[in-house]
């Protein structure tokens, strides 16, 4: 079972790598100042990690966005919004 | 006698709100028309056309925050009455699903305080630096580069998201699944722009730690370009 095996056992992150994996929200969100940024993608250019990593992060926001249009309000909702909304219209005439 | 009525909206939007823009887009083409007076659309009218289309959105933004279908309908009905009494304040042209996101955690807040003390957690980066590294590692030695696209993940987001607390919930949510601006999210949470960037840093990596515990009792393997790399270590 290979995923037990504890967390002291994996790698270190190697120290090229720390100001990518500790930024990564911010650079693809594109929150970084140009120059941090520009630099960071220099280094995911050479750094095999970082381009498994970026697509690891990239597919785990990609899953989230796919939400959105997910769970419309339901039909009772909309028809119960609407009723009541009439009625306020209608009582402020 | 006729007027025109103008519905200049295409400033609206950000970088993160494409689907917006081409909604407002859209709306804009046929923005400017003559309605005889006496069928001048009315704020009722203006409050249909407006406010009523991002129902879905609050519902889910609703749904999110109170965690309980009951609970968020209640929210929804709530945040459009209160938008119906304030519709004077919106002014036309600006963003209405953001006004209606903030409205909506208003009520929510409100019933939350009638109900139980409100306790917010922040952000305790120390420990989540430890975590990402942590998910670093995994990630490049178990091979998930692509793990995200290999599941179906979403009974499984629907209820890690239900798992993270507040206040990171609402910044994941705003920005990552209602496609929310890091500005806009700061808005409707009344917040710094720093704050919301704290709390979804917090609030991704719980969402990882569950979906990577999904992932695991799932039984994923390691990926093609895992086990080459591997195979080329």
């Amino acid at each position: 079972m290979p995923d037990a095996a504890p967390v002291a056992t994996l790698p270190p992150i190697p120290p090229d790598c720390l100001e990518f994996v500790l930024h990564v929200w911010d650079y693809l969100d594109d929150q970084l100042p140009p120059a941090r940024a520009r630099a960071l993608r220099e280094h995911i250019a050479r750094c095999g990690n970082c381009q498994a990593y970026q697509a690891f992060q990239r597919s785990f926001l990609a899953a989230l966005a796919r939400q959105r249009g997910r769970a419309p309000a339901p039909a009772v909702l909309r028809a119960r919004v609407a009723f009541l909304l009439r009625q306020r219209q209608a009582s402020a005439q | 006698m006729y007027v025109q009525r103008h519905t200049d909206s295409t400033q609206i939007g950000s970088v993160r709100g494409q689907r917006r823009v081409i909604y407002f887009a859209r709306k804009q083409s046929t923005s400017k028309v003559t309605t005889p007076l006496h069928r001048i659309p009315d704020r009722d009218a203006a409050f249909e056309r407006e406010a009523l289309p991002w129902i879905d959105d609050v519902y889910r933004f609703a749904l999110s925050l109170t965690r309980d279908e009951s609970d968020a309908d209640d929210v929804v009905q709530e945040t459009y009455l209160r938008a119906y009494k304030s519709w004077h304040t919106f002014l036309l042209g600006s963003d209405c699903r953001r006004w209606l996101f903030t409205i909506c955690r208003n009520v929510f807040l409100r019933s939350r305080e009638r109900t139980r003390p409100m306790v917010e957690l922040e952000a305790s980066d120390g420990a989540d630096v430890v975590g990402v590294g942590v998910v670093f590692a995994q990630a490049l030695d178990r091979g998930w580069e692509d793990m995200f696209s290999r599941l179906d993940l979403i009974p499984a987001i629907e209820r890690a998201l239900r798992c993270v607390p507040e206040p990171f919930r609402s910044a994941l949510l705003l920005v990552d699944v209602e496609d929310q601006s890091y500005e806009a999210a700061a808005e409707i949470l009344s917040v710094p722009i720093g704050t919301v960037r704290s709390r979804l840093f917090r609030g991704r990596r719980l969402m990882q730690e569950q979906l990577i515990a999904y992932a695991r009792d799932a039984g994923l393997a390691p990926s093609q370009q895992a086990l080459a790399r591997r195979a080329n270590a």
